[in-house]
Order: structure tokens, then sequence, then C-alpha cells
């Protein structure tokens, strides 16, 4: 059975509506209820002790350990032999740049990627927007905000503006799958179930169901054996995570000996219990955190071995499941996020592929299909074309309109017409992916150990804009989040990917500041104390004492 | 009047940053110096400095004392205190936010923090003291006051200034002598060195290290001194 949603959302992009199934499943129809608990929200690649790389949708950044020359030779097939490397961390060290550029490129390529970046930017917009009617009503924000709300002389917008917050905060973290996996007692061999979670505080709508992968979890000593059930939510994060690794471990078959491949495995599929003053079981479970890297990978192979009896299946049907749910995808949307309809979570899209794919066929031929059509490609670039125009001269826009306009215009438009040329198989077919990974664009920013390397297409400007946006995008969340009146400096305490690199003081250095402990923190009534740098001037732009 | 703003595991880092800046030495050089320490040391030593900040007699000066307050980032470059924190998987996510203003209090406060990280590091592997001795060292010394004690206190501030130097130079496990103090004590002569070297002495809070000569001589040149903590 099947119903059309005419998403607002979708318009904005362009898409005129989606076929979307109604939730009906063979597999775990009933809903399990958990409280919500965060995670973290970079989409960092670490293997618990040792963290490779990280990619920041809304900064437009990657962050790589080690050489940005090794990496990027390393990801364009260069005289870099990994068969002479000595350890598979070198491998992983090298490879963490095309993993990082894989998420990059699955984001602004996707539906869900893109919607999720126009959310951001809509956010900020009204937070922007927000702060000149606090200016002009000769008031500003007061610290802390969470204090200020619950008074009679805080504003309504702000008030209701503080509490849209944290309603959208929690279900982008249900959308990205920034929150902690569950517990529950006994095993489950279904390939997914259903659960909801429910945040601290009173939601404006409910949270709508999200599927989640029963992962088998047992903690064995000497006297006895502890075996529970642990539900990864699949979401944005699991999928990206299953599409880098499948073309990080292609790359790696391709180029590396046989036993630096399964060691890769090893240390890909090994799990670990966060350390914690008690010993108990329950810690032992509570702080149980698997890799997000297989999540998909291991419900596929439950799936099809339920649905065809076989385990075994091309690694390319990760990505093209992944890439077909990921283009039916929509972010909640700002302003209509109250309507669930009008938003589609990737974990959802995902099981609906697998359940309206026809997997009786052979699985080398199986190619769930992507219902964006190619008029479809071209309607929605026009669209950008028409809404958003290009930046001729960024130092004479708002920082925000630049971003957004560099995104479309170098990224999402350049990403959906390699969808045009070659099809959707460019991103969901690991040879042809590769094959045509120099006309990819890059992250406007990548950050290395030794330095930043800037996108080559960067234009004039670029670097302006994107520092006073990072800012801008750090500052609201520290306002937002804030339960005392302090503000950190996201340059002194290293709040923002590669910002380490950047100079936002003048006209002494901030590492001259820094290392004085003259900046740090603004704290009620201390703006005149800070340096004269980026940081303080957006404050006192913002009324900030 | 700037304030002293931190975190409670920026605490040794603060005092430390304080110290350099009342020496006129060079800040850059005070993350090094922590680094330095063990990761046991330094913790322990920042501990100390939170519990003497925490006084009675440091609250008139604490203009802002927040408990339970989420430390920024990924890398504060904050110490494990093991006062107040909340360690969530190895990483101090909660710890109490000081803000002082400006004062001898604070001053005087960090400048021993400086000498029992002096202490802390020199190669003979001295133990942190407890904070009682600690304690009993902070009431001497914070009880000078300029303009009546300036000769000890510009003393103090020699011998721990001749102290970071030959930490950074060839023979860090050396105590610096009368004469290398006096060269690092600005316009200090040797008679008011030796002066207020003594009354350091008498109130407990440097004592000498090594005897030049004759025991009890305090004003012989190669006479090496330290601080007590």
């Amino acid at each position: 059975m099947t119903k059309k949603v005419t998403s607002p959302i979708a318009r904005i992009l362009g898409v005129r509506s989606f076929d979307t199934k109604e939730r009906k499943s063979v597999f775990g129809d009933a809903v399990k209820e958990f409280r919500y608990k965060e995670r973290g929200r970079a989409f960092a690649s670490s293997l618990y002790s040792q963290t490779y790389g990280s990619y920041h949708h809304e900064y437009l950044a990657v962050s790589v350990r080690g050489s940005l020359s090794d990496a990027c030779l390393s990801s364009l097939g260069g005289e870099i032999s990994l068969d002479d490397q000595a350890s598979l961390d070198q491998a992983m060290q090298n490879l963490a740049y095309q993993h990082e550029i894989r998420h990059f490129h699955d984001c602004f390529g996707t539906l869900a990627g893109i919607s999720l970046f126009f959310w951001h930017v809509h956010e900020l917009r009204e937070f922007y927007t927000l702060t000149g009617w606090l200016r002009r009503q000769n008031l500003s924000w007061r610290m802390p905000l969470r204090t200020w709300v619950r008074e009679n002389d805080c504003p309504t917008k702000i008030k209701r503006f503080y509490h849209l917050f944290r309603s959208r905060r929690f279900h982008r973290d249900l959308f990205v799958g920034s929150l902690a996996g569950f517990n529950e007692e006994g095993p489950s061999d279904e390939p997914w179930e259903w659960i909801v979670t429910h945040p601290p505080f009173p939601l404006h709508e409910e949270a709508p169901p999200i599927p989640a992968f029963p992962m088998s979890a047992g903690r064995r000593s000497q006297a006895s054996e502890d075996r529970w059930t642990h539900f990864c939510p699949l979401a944005l994060v699991p999928l990206l995570e299953g599409n880098a690794q499948a073309v990080q471990r292609s790359l790696l078959e391709a180029i590396c000996r046989s036993e630096v491949v399964n060691l890769y495995w090893q240390r890909m599929t090994q799990y670990r219990v966060e350390p914690t003053t008690s010993n108990s079981e329950s810690s032992a479970r509570s702080n149980f955190c698997p890799l997000p890297y297989n999540v998909t990978d291991y419900l596929l192979t439950r799936f099809l071995t339920k649905e065809r009896g076989c385990s075994n299946y091309p690694r390319s049907l990760i990505l093209k499941v992944t890439d077909a749910a990921l283009m039916t995808s929509l972010a909640p949307s700002t302003i209509y996020y109250r309507d669930p309809k009008f938003s589609r979570h990737p974990g959802a899209a995902f099981v609906d592929v697998l359940n309206s794919t026809d997997w009786r066929r052979d699985l080398e031929d199986c190619s769930p299909a992507v219902p964006i059509s190619s008029d479809d490609l071209y309607r929605i670039i026009s669209n950008y074309r028409a809404k958003i125009r290009p930046m001729s001269d960024p130092s004479r826009s708002h920082p925000i309109d630049v971003i957004e306009s560099y995104a479309v215009h170098h990224v999402i438009i350049p990403l959906l017409e390699l969808r045009l040329r070659y099809g959707h198989s460019v991103f969901s077919e690991p040879l042809t992916y590769w094959k045509h990974i120099v006309e990819f664009p890059v992250p406007a920013m990548i950050f290395g150990d030794r330095g930043i390397q800037p996108s080559t297409d960067m234009p004039r400007g670029l670097m302006e804009a994107w520092l006073s946006y990072v800012l801008l995008q750090n500052l609201m969340t520290s306002i937002m989040d804030a339960e005392h009146a302090i503000l950190p400096c996201p340059r002194a305490y290293n709040l923002i990917p590669g910002i380490e690199r950047c100079e936002l003081a003048y006209p002494e250095s901030c590492s001259r500041h820094i290392s004085d402990r003259s900046c740090m923190n603004w704290t009620s009534g201390s703006l005149n104390e800070l340096p004269k740098c980026r940081f303080s001037k957006m404050l006192a732009e913002m009324g900030f004492d | 009047m700037p304030t002293r703003k931190f975190y409670e595991s920026e605490a040794l880092l603060d005092s430390l940053t304080e110290s350099f800046q009342e020496l006129a030495l060079n800040t850059s050089q005070c993350q090094a110096l922590i680094g330095q320490l063990s990761a046991e040391k330094a913790d322990r030593l920042n501990d100390l400095l939170v519990s003497l900040l925490t006084q009675p007699e440091m609250q008139a000066h604490l203009q802002q004392h927040l408990k339970d307050v989420e430390v920024p980032g990924p890398s504060s470059g904050g110490l494990g205190s093991h006062l107040r924190s909340q360690v969530r998987q190895g990483r101090i996510v909660r710890v109490d936010f000081f803000q002082f203003g400006k004062c001898w209090e604070k001053t005087s406060t960090s400048l021993l923090g400086l000498a029992l990280a002096l202490i802390t590091l020199n190669p003979a592997g001295l133990p942190v003291p407890t904070y009682e001795t600690v304690r009993g060292v902070w009431s001497s010394w914070v009880a000078l006051k300029r303009p009546g004690d300036d000769v000890a206190i510009d003393t103090y501030e020699a011998v721990l200034r001749t102290q970071c130097i030959l930490l950074n130079g060839r023979d860090p496990g050396r105590f610096p002598t009368l004469v290398e103090i006096q060269s690092h004590a600005g316009p200090r002569t040797e008679r008011e060195v030796v002066t207020g070297l003594t009354r350091l002495r008498d109130l407990g809070i440097v004592k000498v290290d090594f005897w030049g000569d004759q025991e009890g001589d305090l004003s012989h040149r190669e006479n090496t001194w330290r601080p007590v903590v």
C-alpha cells in the first residue's frame, strides 16, 4: 500500500513528490520504547583509541590525522605503496582522507544530507535574525538562556526559539543517529526492530519510531556469561559509515596485502565495553559501544538470510540500498517539522528500500531503485539555480548566504550533475565512483596535522565568510546549551575542527592571548577584558557586555 | 582590572600562567612545563591548588564559583582533578568554574603553585607535599604584603624566576645560588637579596638546599636556595 506525500521541504528542494510506503514490515512490528541518551555529533572515524579523521557536515569540513599530501596521494592512487606499509594503522591513516571525503559526497550528493545542511543554515539564519531583532529592541541574549526563558521578561520570540531549538536538536539527533544505543534482555534475530525514544523534556510532537539493528552482545567472565541485545539506531551515521567503510575496504583490498585486510576487518568488528568505576554487569551493558561501520552490513546479511536463505552478497549492494535510502530521506524541516509526514528518516527509508526491492533476482543484478528520475534531478538543479544565486563578491554578502551559495553552486549542483551524467551508479558502484573520483568536488576546508588545505575552487573571500559562519554556528550552540553565564572561545578550546590554524585576534595573535590566558571565556560583564578578535567582536555585535 | 577565570581542571595551568606573567617570563612555556610532570603529579598539584583556592580566606576575592559546569570542547587541556569533577569515558565532563578579581591572595597562591611544580619537577623526584604542609607555607607566604615586604616578595620571585631558567638550562636538578638569584632580582642588591632570603627562611618559605661553606652562613654566595613546600 502506498500513499503520496508532498513535503514542503521537498518542494524547496524541487522534488514534486515521493512515493512513500506505509511502514509495513514482516519483521518486528512492535515498537520498543527507550530513554533518549545523546552521544557525540561529529562523524568521527575512529577505532576507539585512535581517531583517524572526522567529517563535519554543518562546517563543510574534513579533518584528517597525518600529512595531507600522503592522504591525497593515496586517495588518488599515487605512488605510495601500501603493500610496503608495516602497519594497518598507517594504511588507515592514509585512507582516512578518502573515508571522510566519501561522507562529504554522500551528504551533499543525497537529499538526506542536502536537507540536513539546509536545516543547519535555516536555523542559523533564524538565530541571526532573532539576534538582530533583540538589538533593535535594545535587548541582548541574557545568559544563561535556559534560566532567562523561564522568566517573565524574556520575549516570547526567544522562548519559542529556545524550545524549538531543543526540540529540533532532538529530532536531528534521531535523524543523524547521535544517540546512544539501547539494551534489552534476550536475543533477537530480526534484521531490525522499531524503537521510540523520548527526551527528558516535553516535545511539540511525538517522536516517530525509527528502526534499530538488534546486535547480539555478551560479556563472559570466569564465573558467568551475560548475554543481551544492543539496539543500534539505524540513522544517517550508520548509513554513511557503512558506505565509507565499504569503499574504504574495496580500496584496501586493491592495494594492500591480505594480512592487512584481515587485520582491518578484525579491528572494524571489535567491540568494547567502556571502562567505568563499577564492574557490575549493568554498567558493562550500559557502556557497551559497538562501532557504527558495519551496522548496515550486518543488517543486510540478516535480512537476506531470512529473505533468501543466503548471506553472501556483492559489497556494492550496501551502497545501492544506502544510496536509494539517502535519496529518499528528508531531514525534518525547520518550518514544517511539526508534521512528521514532512520528513523521512534515513533508517525508515533504508528499511523501505529493503521491503520494496524484488529480491528474487540474482543479487549481482539486484538494484534497488532510486525513485529520483533525471527529470527530477533537472528540476532540483534548476530550482537551486533559480533560488540561490552564485556569489560574485563574498565580502559584500552575509557569511550565511555566502556559505549557502557556495555549497549549492560548488558542491551540491556538481554532485547532482554527476548523477545526471553517469546515473546513480556513480554513487553506488565502487568502480564507477573511483573511475570518476577526480570529477567529484572536495570540501571547502580540509584540515591535517600540518595545515589547512582549502578547496582549489574556493572563491576569494570564502575563507573569511567560512570563519564567520562557523563562529556564529558555534556561538549559537554555546548560547543555547549554556547552563551558566560562560561562553568559551572556540579558538581557545578547539571547539571547531581546524580552528587552531586560524587567526582570530588582531593585532596580537591568538596563540599569544591563549598562552597568557587573557581571553579563553566570556563571563557576564567581561567583554572589555577580552582582546580584539573576531570572537569578542561577534559578542559585542550581539549585545553582550 | 582583568580577572582570572578558569575551570577547575585548569587551576594549575592558570597558576603557572599568572606566575610567569608576574615573573615576566614567557607564558608559552607553561603548557610544556606541565607536560614534564607525570599525569598523576599534575593531577595532585591541580587538586592542591583548588583546595587552596577554595579556602575561606579566598572567598572575599572569589567573584564567581560555579559548580557542575560542562568543560568545553574535546581538548580543554585540563587536568584530571579528583575533587569535584565528573569523568565520563576517561574524559572530564563537569567541573567547577572560578573567577577571581586581581588580588595578592590569588597571585601569591599562583606563585606557590609554581614553586610546587618546580619542586615536583626536580629530577631528585621529590614527592608532592600534603595539603597540610602546603597550607602552612601558604599562610606564612600570603601574610607578606607589598610595599612593607617588598624585599622578601621580590626575592622569592627571583628564586622562582632563576629556578625556571635553570630548569630549561643545562642543570635542571640544581637549585639556584645566591649569585644567580641576585642576577635575576632586578634592581635588588646582593645585600637586599640576603635580607629577603633570611626573612623568607625565618618564615619557613625557603631553605638552603646546599651550604656553600660553613653551615649557617646565609650570605655565602655559593649557597643554593629552594622553596619550601
